[in-house]
């Protein structure tokens, strides 16, 4: 069935006007609404994260750059673009605006959850500001103890805003779920879903177990940091690993979560016209579950093994290896069908997926026995998170410019889109590329060493170029909206 | 072929198992340079690719990509395989040492390493014979850490207080530097690491290390005495040298440079071997160098019970 068949959701229909507050929209239950929402903040964040990234592809050009790389800079790039964008990005903006027209729904299952969800989201963003403003992190997005602990850098506002924006995804995770269970009602046995649906529905599982782990986390550090609450007992070996462990058990299937709804939105995205939300075909379905399990699988390891130690590294390499037949079946799913039209949403999602491959792919290079244990440790451990993350940011505006014309009134451009879509392969690649080759070379993550040669020129021009391209995208959907606008009132 | 030649200018092959984890590295590259150029073919495919005239068409004409979906995944697949089992195969080398590896114990003290050998002698560098397997015994600290050597393509990860493992047989003579890769906010660890020519490793640990310690207590200071450079400047029969003789030592009263007398102790005996420069003997120069760190506590009670057999 495609998108146009689905229902015409009215305003009435989506509950636009089921609350007293509903004009404000920071109040709205509107679904719709709510995505336009999240797409303003996660936009504003990621400006924010871009301009802090500029400064950190410029900042190794300096002849004293020893400070950048554990500052307060660093971490506040990451804080900003994991936690406000590449996380909530699409479930909130594309979740909101396409989950109950894939399912056949009106309105999302619980609208009133919907919005609480958004509005304590907004209460970590004013925290993550204040934390910027008033006592900027610096001990990284991991917060790696006991640095955390003893640090100088009061991380309080900080860790409550991870706090609310964890317990915010839980709401809009819990949202999507019962979504998706009230269509499975409806549906009386004849139950069939987009992939786009399955991947909302498998990332909303995988935020669910992720949040709890994240609260609890920062509960702790922020107990140990005000009273010494010996659980971690700062400075120590135990302290460190503990927290590793606890961190990557939010960190994995979170990351994961968002990866899986990127790959679900460049398939949707990728499909001709006339394909785009027919019903996945089985081998999709298990692979976006097995990927889901082997995500969750990967963090069990952390926690049984011990972060770091011989048999979790191992267990770890091992899964992350399965995982990657699961993820090519759902990239070959892309190219198992005719071709669709070049248009500016399509062009911006190959553009995605080729950066969630080239993510997948050098994390490949980490896990692979021999080459793997070399590796880690060294600048090219950052390289996958990076390419990932800028896959699902290129998806969720590829999925904007494909929304553009119903959700914001005006299509988007294409040659923008398109011009975005090609400098953000070729921006990622020299912004990324060099952490590959000094990696190779045996460069230490983190370490404060002077970089020479060609090397961070070549980033740092990927970085403006990188930047630029996510910028031109973004704006390509603000220009749509204020056309939209135009049109309205005219 | 050198993958890190290739890709990251120039880092030597400097040991055994090298070649091989570099050959497994750009196994590994080529194998995911493959891919993307695969992804990048079939996305540009997917945009620029002929298109079904209507719905109809669109389901009637996947059976081609299909075909070549599946062509393209049994090729990956294979390559893929072909990479892990290799991988597999020199990481089951790289992790397994040799036997007859000559254990060498790596500590973490202030942040800072320290080796010890099998002769006991404990040295801020690593030092390391040519082409012979040293199996290197990484103890557990307080603070995570890795050990890594670059040329030698060996890194090893410390958690906890759990020790760790891992061997290297250096095949290059020179000098290069052992790093730890630690967490953010604390300092990088660094250490010389040096590969002797051959039978350049046995000459230098014979030098720097003293008798066995199980021996008896006179024939260990003895032994101490012309292996640790003493014989140098202390003659056992009175001579005068550099410094003072050592022939009725205990017997006589020594006069110091600040014109103060004192009898001659175990105590005194123990002060100048530790710490020379706080009671210089009158009329010699106070060159002589502190041997605190370098003599095992045995071979300090050894001396003295050496110089007291000399009465």
């Amino acid at each position: 069935m495609n998108d146009a068949a689905k229902i015409a959701a009215t305003p009435a229909a989506r509950g636009a006007s089921a609350s007293p507050g509903a004009e404000l929209w920071l109040f709205s239950v509107d679904h719709e609404r709510l995505a336009r929402s999240w797409a303003a903040t996660a936009g504003l964040a990621l400006v924010a994260g871009l301009v802090l990234a500029l400064a950190l592809s410029v900042a190794p050009l300096a002849e004293d750059s020893s400070a950048v790389w554990s500052g307060a800079l660093y971490t506040m790039h990451g804080l900003a673009l994991v936690f406000l964008v590449v996380l909530p990005a699409i479930p909130g903006v594309i979740g909101n605006a396409l989950l109950p027209r894939l399912v056949g729904a009106e309105a999302m299952a619980w609208p009133r959850a919907n919005a609480l969800g958004f509005q304590i989201h907004l209460f970590g963003v004013a925290c993550f500001l204040a934390a910027f403003v008033v006592a900027p992190a610096d001990a990284g997005w991991t917060f790696a103890v006991p640095y955390s602990i003893t640090t100088g850098a009061n991380p309080s506002w900080t860790l409550l805003g991870m706090v609310a924006v964890a317990c915010g995804a839980a709401c809009s995770a819990a949202n999507v779920l019962a979504t998706l269970a009230a269509s499975r009602a409806r549906a009386a046995g004849g139950w069939s879903l987009p992939v786009l649906a399955w991947a909302l529905g498998s990332a909303a599982v995988l935020q669910a177990l992720a949040a709890p782990v994240l609260v609890a986390v920062s509960a702790l550090l922020f107990a140990e940091r005000a009273g010494g609450s010996e659980v971690l007992g700062a400075a120590t070996a135990a302290a460190d690993a503990r927290f590793a462990q606890a961190f990557a058990a939010f960190a994995h299937p979170a990351s994961c979560a968002a990866v899986l709804a990127a790959l679900g939105l460049v398939d949707h995205l990728l499909a001709p016209d006339e394909r785009r939300g027919e019903p996945a075909s089985a081998t999709s379905v298990h692979a976006l579950v097995a990927l889901a399990v082997a995500a969750v699988a990967s963090c069990g390891a952390h926690a049984v093994g011990g972060a770091g130690s011989p048999t979790s590294s191992v267990a770890h390499g091992a899964l992350a290896l399965a995982a990657g037949v699961p993820f090519a079946v759902l990239v070959a799913g892309w190219f198992a069908r005719p071709a669709g039209a070049a248009d500016a949403a399509r062009c911006l999602a190959a553009a995605a997926g080729a950066l969630l491959v080239f993510g997948a792919l050098t994390a490949l290079l980490l896990v692979l026995p021999a080459g793997g244990a070399l590796l880690a440790g060294t600048t090219i451990a950052t390289v996958p998170l990076h390419f990932a993350g800028t896959g699902v940011v290129a998806a969720a505006l590829a999925g904007m410019h494909a929304l553009a014309p119903r959700w914001l009134g005006a299509p988007a451009r294409g040659g923008r889109g398109r011009a975005a879509a090609v400098l953000l392969v070729v921006g990622a690649l020299c912004a990324f590329g060099p952490a590959i080759v000094a990696g190779l070379a045996g460069a230490p993550r983190r370490a404060s060493e002077p970089r020479v040669g060609l090397a961070p020129w070549i980033a740092a021009v990927g970085g403006l170029t990188l930047a630029g391209a996510l910028l031109l995208a973004a704006w390509n959907v603000v220009a749509a909206w204020l056309e939209g606008r135009t049109r309205e009132a005219a | 072929m050198n993958a890190a030649f290739l890709l990251a200018g120039r880092l030597p092959q400097a040991s055994s198992y090298a070649e091989s984890v570099d050959r497994s590295l750009l196994l590994a590259g080529w194998f995911a340079a493959f891919c993307a150029v695969l992804v990048a073919g079939g996305l540009a495919l997917a945009l620029l690719g002929p298109r079904a005239a209507s719905a109809d068409a669109s389901l009637a004409s996947a059976a081609g990509p299909r075909r070549r979906v599946r062509l393209a995944g049994a090729v990956a697949g294979v390559f893929f395989a072909i990479v892990v089992i290799h991988g597999a195969v020199v990481w089951a080398d790289v992790r397994t040492a040799p036997r007859g590896a000559l254990p060498i114990r790596v500590g973490v003290e202030g942040g800072a390493f320290r080796f010890t050998y099998p002769s006991g002698h404990e040295d801020v560098a690593l030092h390391l014979p040519l082409e012979r397997p040293v199996r290197l015994i990484l103890a557990g600290a307080d603070e995570p850490y890795s050990f890594a050597i670059p040329e030698f393509r060996l890194q090893v990860t410390v958690t906890m207080r759990t020790p760790a493992e891992a061997w290297v047989e250096a095949l290059v003579p020179g000098e290069y530097a052992a790093r730890s890769l630690r967490r953010p906010g604390l300092a990088l660890s660094t250490a010389d690491v040096v590969v002797h020519e051959a039978g350049g490793f046995e000459t230098w640990l014979r030098g720097v290390s003293g008798p066995p310690l199980d021996l008896p207590p006179v024939e260990l200071g003895r032994r101490s005495y012309e292996m640790r450079g003493c014989t140098q400047c202390h003659a056992l029969d009175g001579t005068r040298l550099v410094g003072p003789g050592f022939g009725a030592f205990f017997a006589r009263q020594r006069e110091l440079a600040d014109g103060t007398r004192l009898d001659v102790t175990d105590e005194y005996v123990r002060e100048s071997v530790l710490d020379p420069q706080a009671k210089v003997v009158a009329g010699f120069e106070p060159v002589m160098p502190s041997f605190r760190g370098r003599l095992h506590e045995l071979e300090v009670e050894g001396l003295i019970a050496f110089l007291r057999s000399l009465e």
